[in-house]
């Protein structure tokens, strides 16, 4: 697999949330507006491409009986970092955040990449792998929440949009709201892409088979 | 035998140690930071509320009402500042409330809150009608379909007035 194809992967063909259903939790509870997204995407890919690097660099050092602990703590600490610089100079996002931040700790999509990417491919290619599946994460969150943005509250990164703000769902702010979004998108995106959400049980139908060495030897 | 048992446990230790090396390091850097923006940010709500008030004087929250996180009073005599947390539908909501030594409420401000967004908008922006009340809140009235955030609100509001009652 060329490096470039590395790089687009986690944007189109295994976009993180639209594709491989990961990370839902942030997605649906920041996307209220497009400005958290971006803020929460930002942050996010943030963490990836330290703990991508960091887990890459570290994969011959870390042993194989410990390695989930190790992710653990490499992971948080990265997220307590980025905690501790956005709550310095970006408190309005901080705010904004709220308990999502320290919550990144747990994003399915960054422990995904380390298990599956990073822990077995040089520091280069993991780098590459994490900030297009930060890329990918963004630009679907960001696509969420413009939606909800747009017809919800009738604004678009806060500015106003003229008819829609006076006509706006407020339901599409709250919870079932997202749910409703995002149930659409992910079903406007099976319909397009080739390979599909999950056309197929089992290992076949799996957009990561390949990554994970196990294509076709679990079904 | 032992290497299988050590070199895990050593290498997870050294990760942990740097890990929190690195974190005590930008501590060091964000903490003045940090804590000098949200004393800023404190003391400009407070002028907000007051904007004839000379200077902030902490005091003591002993035998105020649990709810009060701070209590200021000021030192040219021009009123008395509640920070009060209270319970509403969604989770804590953070008021300063101003009143006056006549005890009449100077200005209130909703510091944060985690109410159902949209349905509990009338109620925060109802804050106007508070200004100039007394202790008896009367004509304050609840917003129907946001009854739990209306009566949280009412109710840190009394307390800061519990709290004035016995600071005055």
């Amino acid at each position: 697999m060329n490096n470039f194809s590395i790089f687009m992967r986690g944007i189109v063909k295994e976009n993180p949330v639209l594709i491989l259903l990961l990370g839902l939790c942030p997605a649906l509870a920041v996307s209220t507006q497009a400005e958290n997204a971006l803020g929460m995407g930002i942050a996010t890919t943030f963490v990836l491409v330290c703990s991508n690097l960091a887990i890459s660099l570290l994969r011959n050092v870390i042993p194989d009986k410990v390695r989930i602990p190790c992710y653990i703590v490499l992971i948080s600490g990265f997220v307590t970092l980025v905690q501790m610089i956005v709550e310095a100079y970006a408190y309005t996002l901080y705010q904004a955040l709220g308990i999502f931040l320290p919550l990144i700790a747990t994003n399915c999509v960054i422990f995904g990449r380390a298990e599956v990417f990073a822990n077995k491919n040089n520091a280069f290619k993991s780098l590459l792998d994490a900030i297009g599946m930060g890329a990918g994460f963004t630009l679907a969150l960001l696509l969420i929440a413009s939606v909800r943005e747009i017809f919800g509250s009738g604004t678009w990164f806060g500015i106003e949009i003229p008819i829609l703000i006076s006509n706006n769902i407020p339901i599409l702010t709250l919870a079932p709201g997202g749910f409703v979004v995002f149930g659409f998108l992910v079903a406007v995106v099976n319909k397009f892409s080739k390979t599909g959400t999950r056309n197929e049980f089992g290992c076949k139908g799996c957009p990561q088979a390949k990554a994970c060495g196990k294509g076709g030897t679990l079904s | 035998m032992k290497k299988d048992f050590v070199l895990p446990v050593i290498v997870l230790a050294v990760i942990c140690l740097v890990m929190s090396g690195a974190l005590a390091l930008i501590n060091h850097v964000t903490y003045p930071i940090v804590s000098e923006a949200a004393a800023e940010r404190a003391e400009l709500a407070m002028r907000e509320i007051i904007p004839g008030a000379d200077e902030f004087v902490l005091l003591s929250n002993e035998g105020l009402p649990e709810s009060i996180v701070e209590a200021y009073t000021t030192s040219n005599n021009t009123g008395f500042i509640f920070i009060v947390t209270t319970f509403g539908y969604g989770g804590e909501i953070t008021i300063i409330c101003g009143i006056d030594p006549q005890g009449l409420i100077i200005n209130t401000l909703t510091l944060s809150h985690t109410e159902t967004k949209g349905i509990s908008d009338p109620v925060f922006n109802m804050q106007p009608e508070y200004i100039g009340k007394d202790v008896s809140l009367a004509g304050i009235d609840a917003i129907s379909g946001a009854t739990i955030t209306s009566n949280a609100y009412k109710k840190g509001i009394s307390d800061a007035f519990l709290a004035f009652e016995i600071i005055k």
